[in-house]
């Protein structure tokens, strides 16, 4: 559990993808099968042919020529449209998918957050699926009996441990998928939206729970959506789209560019930038106003208390 | 990724994920059960004591004879279809474990096969009893299974890594081999005794194709105090080294390729 991250004489880790492709297979079915508009299909010939229109086996290219190079010490953020890569290029480098075409190379232990509420047995009991998610992590069996007490502290499950699984709710279970995975300290942390879930208390404790982490990992990846969480956490920002590296340079920069994306909500985003700054306006020359008129009436008055009779201009702009 | 003798080295090193992972299937199971793991032992003591009189009087066999080759033949046959059924979808059930990055299969196959051997083991506590109480089996004998059901397992280990992979690949390939598995019961000599067709007939030819067949005499056959026939013990001796091949070779040209099957 001490972070390793900043052991002296370890060696430092990096990450490294060249011309990175990945080809996957995936099953579909023959547009015939759904197409209802078509003439002289009765309704019987629909039932018949959905349930024996073999499907056929495509090819769809996920990630396409991806060149990168993340060294030690970088904290990455992956942005892009829902299917536009982030979550298979996160596999690509927790080494799941073999890439197709290019090569990978890693250096440093790597720990995927990718899936947090999975690889659970809902039968069995809270404390027993600790044993098990951490023993799925390849840590030693003496650390993890010191692990069960840390994990239901910080997940806020101690009173329900003997409890079987499935009858937590799914954000509890969410919590502890969460705690056991970052109970212990990694190189290289690959996160993807990891808040499904949890409450506002439980989200503030995991977000100082992941800066802890992040702060003694050496890279960190992750995926979100969330624009002020990655700019919280990340300097340097990827954007993918179509399975393409978009853009790759600086958080800030690459957030706009991921605003590109999308033209007509940028031209409302700056529509509304350009109201909000001329109610800004008006409302301070008001201000200004105001305070003209107050400043003078305190002037008459002033003027008055001294037997003076105040300019006609200040008169008429006096207390009202 | 590694060659598969080194998946299976570190996957034996560290036994902690699928030892427990599938002990806690099989606990789980029976966990809200009044009689809990008493169940595990039920499905053999149930053939032997109901089914084995009956048979034996039907077939005029020695009960002696009948309970120890039904008794040990079913606890065999079981684990087989257990570690098959099971293996047809291992991956795709531990899915979200491989796509965190776990992806040292053989821990996989690892663990459909111990699932099969909790149960194996806990049916074996009451065939014990029937191997003491059986005059056809001399004392001695009984330590043999040490040695036959480790060349088994070896076996069921190889058939559970290529089924899983092809498993993987193709539904259909589960469904084929459920449907052989049906059949597959009749088709060896649990109820039945593989003598009734002698070797050289044409029946004998073909239940003796069925490798169920010779890896229940390579078990049984030491218990009576015989030697399995020669045949057999080639047989399984083949299939063992030809099915270590087999894997080797698939998982060297699929075992990448999982992740994305699944």
């Amino acid at each position: 559990m001490s972070p390793s991250g900043s052991e002296p004489g370890r060696s430092p880790a990096s990450i490294r993808l060249q011309g990175l492709s990945l080809v996957v297979p995936y099953f579909a079915q023959p547009p015939s099968a759904r197409d209802e508009s078509a003439p002289g299909r009765s309704w019987l010939s629909t039932l018949f042919g959905a349930a024996a229109s073999v499907p056929r086996r495509r090819f769809a290219t996920l990630l396409s020529d991806i060149d990168l190079e993340i060294r030690d010490g970088e904290r990455v953020a992956l942005i892009g449209r829902n299917g536009a890569g982030k979550s298979t290029l996160l596999r690509v480098l927790a080494g799941a998918f073999e890439p197709t075409e290019g090569r990978i190379d890693v250096t440093g232990s790597r720990h995927a957050l990718l899936s947090m509420g999975l690889g659970f047995n809902s039968e069995a009991t809270v404390t027993e699926n600790i044993y098990l998610r951490a023993t799925a992590l390849d840590v030693p069996p003496a650390a993890i009996r010191s692990m069960v007490g840390p994990v239901l502290a910080f997940s806020g499950l101690a009173e329900v441990a003997d409890r079987r699984l499935l009858t937590l709710s799914s954000g509890q279970r969410m919590r502890l998928g969460f705690a056991v995975s970052t109970m212990v300290q990694h190189d290289i942390m690959l996160l993807d939206e990891w808040f499904g879930a949890g409450d506002a208390q439980f989200v503030r404790a995991a977000r100082q729970r992941m800066i802890d982490r992040v702060d003694g990992s050496s890279i960190l990846v992750m995926a979100s959506h969330s624009n002020s969480l990655l700019r919280s956490m990340c300097q340097r920002g990827i954007v993918l789209e179509q399975g393409r590296v978009l853009h790759d340079g600086p958080i800030e920069d690459a957030l706009e560019a991921y605003q590109a994306l999308f033209p007509e909500e940028l031209a409302a985003a700056r529509l509304r930038q350009e109201e909000k700054l001329a109610a800004k306006r008006k409302a301070r020359r008001r201000l200004k106003k105001k305070l003209q008129l107050k400043l003078r009436a305190e002037l008459a008055e002033e003027l008055r208390s001294q037997g003076v009779a105040p300019p006609p201009g200040f008169e008429s702009g006096g207390l009202r | 990724m590694t060659g598969l003798g080194g998946q299976l080295a570190s996957s034996l090193r560290r036994p902690e994920f699928w030892a427990y992972s599938s002990w806690l299937d099989v606990v789980t199971r029976y966990r809200r059960t009044r009689l809990g793991l008493v169940w595990l032992m039920a499905p053999v003591l149930m053939f032997m004591f109901v089914v084995g009189p009956l048979y034996a009087g039907l077939f005029q066999r020695d009960l002696h004879v009948y309970m120890v080759h039904l008794g040990m033949g079913y606890a065999v046959w079981r684990m087989l279809v257990m570690v098959v059924t099971d293996s047809t979808t291992a991956f795709r059930s531990n899915k979200s474990f491989i796509l965190d990055g776990k992806t040292r299969l053989t821990d996989y196959a690892l663990r459909s096969l111990a699932k099969a051997l909790f149960y194996f083991a806990f049916s074996m506590v009451g065939m014990v009893g029937v191997l003491l109480w059986s005059s056809a089996v001399p004392a001695w004998a009984i330590p043999t299974v040490l040695v036959t059901v480790p060349v088994v397992v070896l076996n069921l280990l190889w058939l559970a890594y290529c089924i899983s992979l092809l498993g993987a690949r193709s539904p259909d390939f589960g469904q084929m081999l459920q449907t052989v598995l049906m059949v597959g019961m009749l088709f060896t000599p649990i109820i039945w005794e593989g003598d009734r067709y002698p070797a050289d007939s044409t029946g004998g030819i073909i239940v003796r194709l069925n490798p169920a067949f010779h890896l229940l005499e390579v078990v049984r056959e030491p218990l009576f105090g015989r030697i399995p026939g020669m045949l057999s013990m080639l047989y399984v001796g083949l299939m063992t080294v030809l099915g270590w091949v087999l894997a080797a070779i698939l998982c060297r040209r699929y075992a990448r390729y999982v992740p994305i099957w699944i």
